[in-house]
């Protein structure tokens, strides 16, 4: 289970940062109203639907809109859905998510399906929506009231995350969880995603960050390492619509758990070799040499192994980009540092990073004061590091 | 306490040691006022700057500041920034009796080439008012429009002998006391790269006055960590995960760039336990991988490439 489905919030008190929303969400359950909640991903649209259901005692009926392709299909669904009283007799919310994503011809009639469904319904019905202007569900706004959810404030965040660690038991410094917070832009969901993958990497825990795409990304990357012939692993990544640059920190992560010696160094040359052709592309502009960048790290790799292995291999997603981020972060005031010295001392402040500070530290270590115009913060950080 | 490599730095050509027949040559120019754009090519530490700094106050005196405009090709990044600093700086006129202001532009090695096609073009809209000191590593990497336009001195690094006036300069000074062979060492650890020595020593004398080899061998031992051979022994006996990930790690704390850590691979290479013929094979990968470096997008890709060949 990903931390996101472990930690999903089950009480209205543990969803952070959307207390008007979530009154206004409130009442209208209350008053069977139907209600389009909108705004970012992660903010805790459905989330807040959950936990209302969940202290409140009702059903959550979960229909996604992307399911129901058409107004026949809608209207047999919803009507089952809405009219039914359940004979038990609990009362239920009808979440329908991503009431946006209704799309093209298909679901022509659609939303108005819904719009006179709703009107007989005896439960309150509840829409998420990333853009809820949009034009095909016009008909339903009108009759909705709009709840909107804020991206989520960095310290909030910061706060959930460190209740995760805390109850899981892991450590940590509160530098990353700031990091990663504010990082996040106000996406609590995928700042609890880099939360986990980037303790798993730190720490060696198992465990797989939860990605739109790492389905996907998973099993492009079964097919490359254990395919046996080369051509059938050709084009599935031109024809899957995965970042490239994402899919490359994965083969990249993984190919050393799955290749060994002689067919290691073979994978690591394709690679290389694709990341050349990859570095023209970006130089010249001239695309087309993709499609040597695909081959190579598709087919190359295949190629490169001698013998297949059968057997499950759980794959991580690299953290390299998400470290070096926060490395940078921490390397903040280094480079104030070497940019001050600099300028004193007519050097560029890479170099002075790379040939004088490591002298520095030493001089300032042995408490030998040194007039360079450093502030006591800098002059304590080269004594620290 | 001021920083050596600052406090003695030279401010008139008298006292540069090294690059004779480059400091009596500019020295002759400085005279007659009249010079014409200037390259200078070579290692660090061999005095570009300082002689680009003596240039400026020799012909400007006090008000050397107000006409000698210093930057930096890879911190003042992109050519935009660079053209409206010049631009400015150059539009103003001479505010002395010699009838040019100087720009000294250090590292244009890194400047991309449309970024050195831009500085071209500068470079003449500017000549009546101005003129540039280029200085650079390798002169190589500079397009020869560029070069053509300039009048190139090609610096060497520093003999034992510079060094040793160097050293003993800064003894008298700051009442160090030399014992024997420290000067060789000093000179054996810089690669005449005077800026190292002038570090090591002032870092040594933190420590002590009394300044010998030993203290100067484990001095550099400290600067630097033997981490990346350990990253490759670890490499060696098969856990290549983990020497690909200390090497990342090592990268990001260190700041540094795919090829310092080439440079420092190449050097470690001789003092592992391999047979020769590997060695040199390591040795010829390096090369390989350092050409694709400078042509790929991804510089861990390549360092993993070539860590993944250390494998036994």
């Amino acid at each position: 289970m990903s931390w996101n489905e472990k930690f999903r919030p089950n009480r209205i008190r543990e969803i952070v940062g959307q207390d008007n929303a979530i009154v206004a969400l409130k009442e209208c359950i209350m008053q069977r109203k139907p209600a389009i909640l909108h705004g970012p991903t992660g903010t805790g649209k459905t989330s807040s639907v959950y936990a209302i259901a969940h202290e409140y005692g009702y059903d959550l009926v979960e229909v996604n809109a992307s399911d129901i392709r058409n107004k026949k299909n809608m209207d047999g669904f919803m009507k089952n859905a809405l009219m039914q009283e359940s004979l038990i007799s609990k009362n239920k919310i009808i979440l329908i998510d991503e009431i946006d994503s209704l799309s093209g011809v298909k679901d022509r009639g659609g939303a108005s399906a819904i719009v006179s469904a709703i009107k007989e319904s005896n439960f309150p019905v509840v829409f998420t929506a990333n853009n809820p202007y949009e034009s095909k569900i016009r008909s339903l706004r009108t009759k909705s009231k709009l709840i909107e959810y804020k991206k989520v404030h960095y310290l909030e965040i910061q706060k959930k995350l460190k209740y995760i660690l805390d109850s899981l038991g892991i450590e940590y410094t509160e530098d990353v969880l700031k990091t990663i917070a504010l990082r996040s832009g106000g996406d609590v969901r995928g700042a609890i995603n880099d939360l986990e993958v980037l303790s798993s990497n730190f720490d060696h825990l198992e465990g797989i960050g939860e990605r739109e795409n790492t389905e996907t990304i998973f099993n492009i990357l079964k097919l490359v390492f254990k395919s046996n012939e080369a051509k059938n692993v050709l084009g599935i990544l031109m024809n899957s619509d995965i970042n490239l640059d994402e899919f490359w920190l994965w083969l990249d992560e993984n190919l050393p758990r799955e290749y060994r010696g002689k067919d290691l160094i073979e994978a690591y040359d394709k690679l290389s070799r694709a990341d050349v052709f990859y570095g023209r592309i970006r130089k010249w502009q001239y695309w087309r040499y993709l499609v040597y960048v695909d081959a190579l790290l598709t087919a190359g790799v295949t190629a490169s192994k001698g013998k297949k292995e059968a057997g499950f291999v759980s794959y991580k997603r690299g953290g390299r980009i998400l470290k070096m981020w926060i490395m940078n972060r921490k390397n903040a005031m280094r480079k104030e540092i070497s940019k001050k010295l600099a300028k004193k001392i007519h050097m560029s402040s890479g170099r002075v990073t790379k040939e004088v500070l490591p002298y520095l530290r030493i001089i300032v270590k042995n408490k030998k004061g040194i007039d360079v115009g450093l502030t006591k913060d800098e002059v304590n950080y080269l004594n620290e590091n | 306490m001021e920083i050596w490599i600052e406090k003695y730095r030279p401010s008139t050509f008298a006292e540069i040691r090294g690059q004779k027949n480059i400091v009596e040559r500019i020295e002759a120019m400085t005279t007659q006022k009249s010079m014409p754009h200037l390259m200078f090519a070579g290692p660090s530490g061999v005095g570009k700057s300082t002689i680009a700094l003596v240039i400026a106050r020799t012909l400007f005196g006090e008000k050397w500041r107000e006409n000698f405009l210093e930057l930096n090709a890879s911190d003042d990044r992109g050519i935009d920034i660079v053209r409206n600093t010049i631009k400015n700086f150059a539009r103003l006129k001479s505010i002395s009796n010699v009838p040019f202001k100087i720009i000294f532009l250090d590292e244009c090695d890194s400047l991309t080439k449309d970024a050195q096609q831009a500085l071209r073009r500068t470079m003449e809209n500017f000549t009546k008012s101005t003129r540039f000191i280029l200085s650079c590593n390798f002169s190589s990497k500079l397009i020869e429009p560029i070069k053509s336009r300039c009048a190139v001195f090609r610096f060497t690094a520093l003999e034992e002998n510079d060094v040793k006036e160097i050293v003993e300069h800064i003894a008298k000074n700051e009442k160090l006391k030399i014992s024997d062979g420290t000067i060789k060492a000093l000179f054996d650890i810089s690669d005449g790269d005077c800026r190292k020595v002038e570090n090591a020593l002032q870092s040594c004398a933190s420590i002590s006055n009394k300044i010998t080899p030993e203290l100067i061998y484990d001095m550099v031992a400290a600067v630097n960590p033997i981490e990346i051979k350990n990253i490759l022994e670890i490499a060696i006996k098969g856990d290549f995960v983990r020497a690909r990930d200390l090497l990342f790690d090592v990268r990001l704390k260190r700041g540094l760039n795919g090829l310092d850590i080439i440079k420092q691979i190449q050097k470690e290479i001789w003092n592992l336990k391999l047979d020769d013929k590997k060695k040199i094979r390591l040795i010829d990968k390096c090369g390989e991988i350092e050409f694709r470096l400078v042509e790929g997008s991804d510089e861990h890709i390549q360092l993993e490439t070539l860590l993944v060949n250390f494998i036994e």
